[in-house]
């Protein structure tokens, strides 16, 4: 074991660094390009002499002959799929290599729904024009299913009482095939959804299952079928009003190709080859591609998909390489061992400023995009760890005026320049300006030192000689909590902990495996005073975003056995009520902003000062984590998106050959 | 002798049985485990419907997690109990370790490790042999010829090569064969991996195919350099320091006054008696032939077994970290067993009762 260490990562910054140092050869200078000049001529224009100034691009002095094509495109990840059985199986890395060969019936490109042409008739579901979608008035009897408002699942139902169901219905293109030739029709989908609610499936999640179909069934969905070869319907329990309907019924299930895992039982599936891939069988394929060879450890190999209707790939053949870490992806996209790195495990800030000064040599192409759907945010808890019931305040946090003075002293925008090499962004509310409940005009935070210690010294915390407030003689400190072996974040709290020193709060750091992070010794049983994780969107509607920040019900206490979202301990009622409304109660996309707005304002208000539970900033922004992309100067098409793994147009890359 | 090995052989057993109770209750009792998808499915607050105690408790069972911990261990390591409505085991004893949870799902634990065992083979086997052809003679010559321009030359480069970290010297070789050559145009070195995906083509060699042979070869030799490095300065210094005691015995003095050609001296009676502590070091080095190079193998992003131990750590893979640390505990014991025998056999002084 003598030659455990930090896995080379070390290695990296120095060997890019002296790279970077020597200069390398420099790029071929490229053929300059043809361009724009202005010519001024005198015309004559309807019989009086002017003068005009024509811009024009003068024709390139001899064709630029078309450049050759490779016949394969490398994608390189530091990640393997552990498997490809999507039952059991929601890896990123797993996702992104299904888009070139399982691709999405809906896509979610840019924070929104796109259908994809090649496989959906019609356009997205839409309760306006009923198209794909209605919301029909039922009524539910004793017994029968139904989704409570109390307590936002399904139950049984204690009354009848009415209410509405939502029914989804998708058609798929006629004649879509597997890649062995049968036939790919709705019914794959309703085998694989019920193979999925198998309770020894092994799924990972049972929440679109019927109510009573195994102990931990969500009961969300009341029946999936397939009216014929090509229409699905999806019948929601009733009350359970889904707000991404837009997706269909298409969406809510990756087929399985029924006619080969029809004599297998739910839980041999999974240790299926055809299901899970392996070394002497591979997965089927719907998509432009399909799985020709599975080298475990190395390499995926795919090639393109006989019977794929759509439009054949540019390039034939594409590779998905293996490699152990960041920077050894990193060593592999400069020498171009691979022509692109994977867009969820490919690069990361590690390796930004190396990665720049090589892209200037020309010898990669490299992108970042600091508009993720992803970011960094500081749960900050109202009550005091130390008491398991969490029943007593906080003696600093539980304050509105500290929470609001920690929110102004952090400098982020300084960790941004300094973590981020000012590719991230700093948000202003705790959520994503791209989302449809983002309103900027309601509220914003901003740094200014000055109004936070100003804000302590309202709240009664006076300085001491050492340079920490102290009120009723209790010290003003707290400790930190976030996950150890991530850098950037690790570097984040550092500079927290210096900016509230400035305000006279003495931070204590503590990092965690993300597996004690995330657990009932962390996050879930609040054992934390202020604690620092990542959330991901992956559309623009927040779903249940603001209904874990706000809602009182949500609140992890011993009592309800630490479920719920709400780690902080906000409970103000508006909030409360509004949050539930816009994640379960309407489809209004008015009526759902406005009860986003009655959310966002009360988050950056005081609440009830004889209260501490109804005051706001429970949870502090960040900033975006930023993705990374290099890719090698001749492939195009490849570009990353916010919300869409950026293998969705793989069938239309293409590279040119040396 | 024969008293010897069945006592050093149950020894073995015991040692063993207790070793994997505490790797196991090791691994089980850490925090993590295959749970923490499912519950960082949970963390997400924008799934609308968190997931159930129930479902939590369903997954659990999957993976024997629901059972009291002496239960899952006489499971994974016997066989025993069978429980109904679970799959049956066969136990490690009888060669039965699992399956993988998370690198590889449920595919079993000897074909994950079998998978990238010959990588590690290859290339330890590759170093060590390296190492000891170049440090034995260099050992001898420095002995021989102490405190000579050579020694210190060759004491000098030990010293570096212990002090130099291997993270270090593999990338500062990557910088130098793979990037420099190739922008110098002379015959380069791919970066790293045991094989290419694409075939590529070398100043004075020509394509080389992805995958052949050759390529394989090509993608062995920094690591196997940087690896050998450090093993040859301190065999090399080891076998010195052996020699130059040998050399002052009396039976060395005798010899040579007995007008032995002086190849003879050194070959037959010094190098002989010298070698069986080099013996010990290089037979306890087998387990390490199995084991893997983590930081060489990282740094060229070689798969071995090194990386397959950090990564089934990393995903909290346990039945492969179990499987991996149980066959290293069996090679150390077994390696420990083979230098006692080996010791009979170099030096005839040496007899067990």
């Amino acid at each position: 074991m003598k030659h455990l260490s930090a896995r080379g990562k070390l290695a990296f910054p120095l060997l890019i660094g002296i790279l970077a140092a020597c200069g390398g050869q420099p790029a071929t200078p490229p053929a300059p390009a043809p361009t724009a000049v202005r010519i001024v001529q005198t015309v004559l224009v309807e019989g009086t002499p002017q003068t005009v100034i024509v811009t024009a691009t003068p024709a390139p002095a001899t064709p630029a002959p078309a450049a050759k094509l490779a016949d394969t495109i490398i994608i390189g990840t530091w990640q393997e799929p552990r498997g490809f059985y999507s039952v059991t199986n929601s890896q990123a890395i797993r996702v992104e290599i299904d888009q070139l060969f399982r691709p999405r019936f809906v896509r979610t490109n840019n924070y929104g729904f796109q259908p994809n042409p090649a496989l959906l008739e019609g356009d997205l579901a839409d309760l306006q024009t009923g198209k794909g979608a209605v919301l029909n008035n039922v009524t539910v009897k004793v017994g029968e299913p139904v989704f409570s408002t109390s307590s936002f699942s399904v139950i049984s139902a204690t009354e009848e009482v009415t209410t509405k169901q939502l029914i989804l219905t998708s058609k798929l293109k006629a004649g879509l095939k597997w890649s062995d030739g049968a036939p790919l029709t709705a019914r794959d989908f309703v085998y694989s959804w019920k193979i999925g609610c198998d309770p020894e499936s092994g799924s990972l999640d049972q929440t679109n299952c019927t109510f009573g179909s195994s102990a931990g069934s969500g009961g969300v969905v009341a029946s999936y079928e397939a009216i014929d070869n090509t229409t699905l319907v999806l019948t929601y329990t009733p009350g359970v009003l889904d707000p991404t309907y837009q997706t269909g019924a298409a969406n809510l299930v990756n087929p399985l190709p029924e006619h080969i895992f029809k004599e297998l039982k739910p839980a041999d599936i999974a240790k299926d080859e055809r299901a899970n891939g392996g070394t002497s069988a591979v997965p089927l394929s719907w998509g432009p591609y399909m799985m020709k060879e599975w080298t475990k450890g190395d390499s995926i190999t795919f090639v393109a998909n006989p019977n794929w209707s759509g439009t054949p790939p540019k390039t034939p053949t594409i590779i998905y390489k293996f490699y152990t870490d960041s920077t050894a992806l990193a060593q592999a996209v400069i020498t171009g061992e691979v022509d692109t790195t994977s867009g969820t495990t490919g690069l990361a800030v590690d390796q930004a400023p190396y990665m720049e000064s090589v892209s200037e040599n020309g010898d990669i192409v490299y992108t970042v995009d600091g508009n993720s759907a992803s970011f960094e945010m500081l749960y900050l808890n109202y009550n005091d760890p130390k008491d398991k019931s969490l029943k007593t305040l906080h003696p600093l946090l539980s304050d509105f005026k500290v929470r609001k003075a920690i929110a102004t002293a952090l400098n982020r925008q300084q960790a941004v320049d300094t973590i981020y090499y000012g590719q991230s962004k700093i948000l202003a509310q705790p959520q994503l300006p791209q989302m449809v409940s983002y309103n900027e005009a309601l509220g914003k935070i901003d740094y200014n030192v000055e109004a936070a210690n100003k804000l302590m010294e309202e709240a009664g915390w006076k300085l001491g000689d050492d340079g920490i407030r102290a009120k009723d003689g209790m010290k003003a400190t707290m400790t930190l909590l976030t996950t150890s072996g991530n850098a950037p974040r690790q570097k984040a709290t550092q500079l927290w902990q210096a900016n509230l020193k400035d305000i006279g709060i003495d931070v204590q750091l503590l990092y965690q495996p993300s597996s004690v992070v995330f657990s009932p010794d962390g996050l879930y049983n609040r054992v934390f005073d202020a604690i620092q994780f990542a959330n991901v969107f992956s559309n623009a509607d927040p779903g249940s975003w603001w209904f874990g920040v706000a809602a009182c019900s949500q609140i992890p206490t011993a009592d309800n056995g630490f479920s719920g979202n709400n780690y902080s301990n906000w409970c103000n009622k508006d909030a409360s009520d509004a949050s539930i409304k816009a994640a379960f109660l309407t489809l209004d996309p008015t009526e759902r902003k406005v009860a986003w707005e009655v959310v966002v304002k009360a988050y950056f208000s005081e609440g009830d000062p004889n209260d501490y539970t109804t005051g706001g900033y429970p949870v502090i922004p960040l900033f975006t984590r930023p993705s990374y992309l290099a890719t090698v100067p001749g492939l195009k098409g490849a570009s990353l998106d916010p919300t869409e793994y950026f293998t969705w147009n793989a069938a239309e890359w293409t590279l040119e050959s040396n | 002798m024969i008293t010897f090995l069945i006592r050093r052989t149950v020894q073995s057993v015991m040692v063993l049985l207790v070793t994997s109770i505490a790797i196991f209750l090791l691994l089980y009792l850490a925090p993590g485990g295959p749970m923490s998808e499912i519950l960082e499915q949970r963390r997400s607050a924008n799934s609308r419907f968190p997931i159930k105690p129930e479902d939590i408790e369903r997954l659990k069972k999957q993976y024997d997690l629901d059972l009291p911990l002496w239960q899952s261990y006489t499971r994974w390591a016997f066989g025993w109990p069978n429980i109904p409505g679970r799959p049956a085991r066969a136990g490690a004893i009888r060669g039965d370790l699992g399956v993988s949870w998370r690198i590889s799902e449920n595919e079993a634990t000897t074909a994950v490790i079998g998978r990238v065992l010959p990588n590690t083979l290859i290339l330890m086997i590759s170093s060590t042999l390296f190492s000891l052809l170049i440090a034995i003679p260099i050992g001898i010559y420095s002995a021989v010829n102490q405190y000579s321009k050579l020694d210190y030359v060759v004491t000098t480069g030990a010293f570096f090569g212990t002090a130099m970290p291997v993270f270090w010297l593999g990338s500062m070789m990557i910088l130098l064969f793979a990037f420099k050559f190739k922008d110098w145009g002379l015959p380069y070195l791919p970066s790293g991996g045991v094989t290419g995906a694409r075939d590529y083509t070398l100043p004075l060699f020509g394509r080389i195919d992805a995958g052949g042979n050759f390529d394989r070869f090509l993608r062995l030799l920094m690591p196997t350099i940087t690896l050998s490095l450090l093993s040859l300065a301190t065999w090399s210094r080891f076998t010195r320091a052996s020699m130059l005691e040998v050399l002052r015995q009396d039976y060395v003095r005798t010899a040579r006054a007995k007008g032995l050609v002086e190849s003879m001296v050194i070959f037959k009676h010094t190098l002989r008696n010298a070698l069986i502590p080099l013996v010990t070091i290089v037979t306890l080095q087998i387990p390490g032939l199995f084991g893997g190079a983590i930081l060489t193998e990282t740094t060229f992003n070689y798969r071995g077994m090194g990386l397959l131990l950090i990564e089934s750590l990393f995903q909290s893979d346990w039945p492969v970290a179990l499987a991996y640390l149980m066959i290293q505990s069996f090679l150390i014991i077994a390696a420990n067993l083979l230098a006692d025998v080996l010791y009979t056999v170099v030096d005839p002084r040496i007899r067990f009762a």
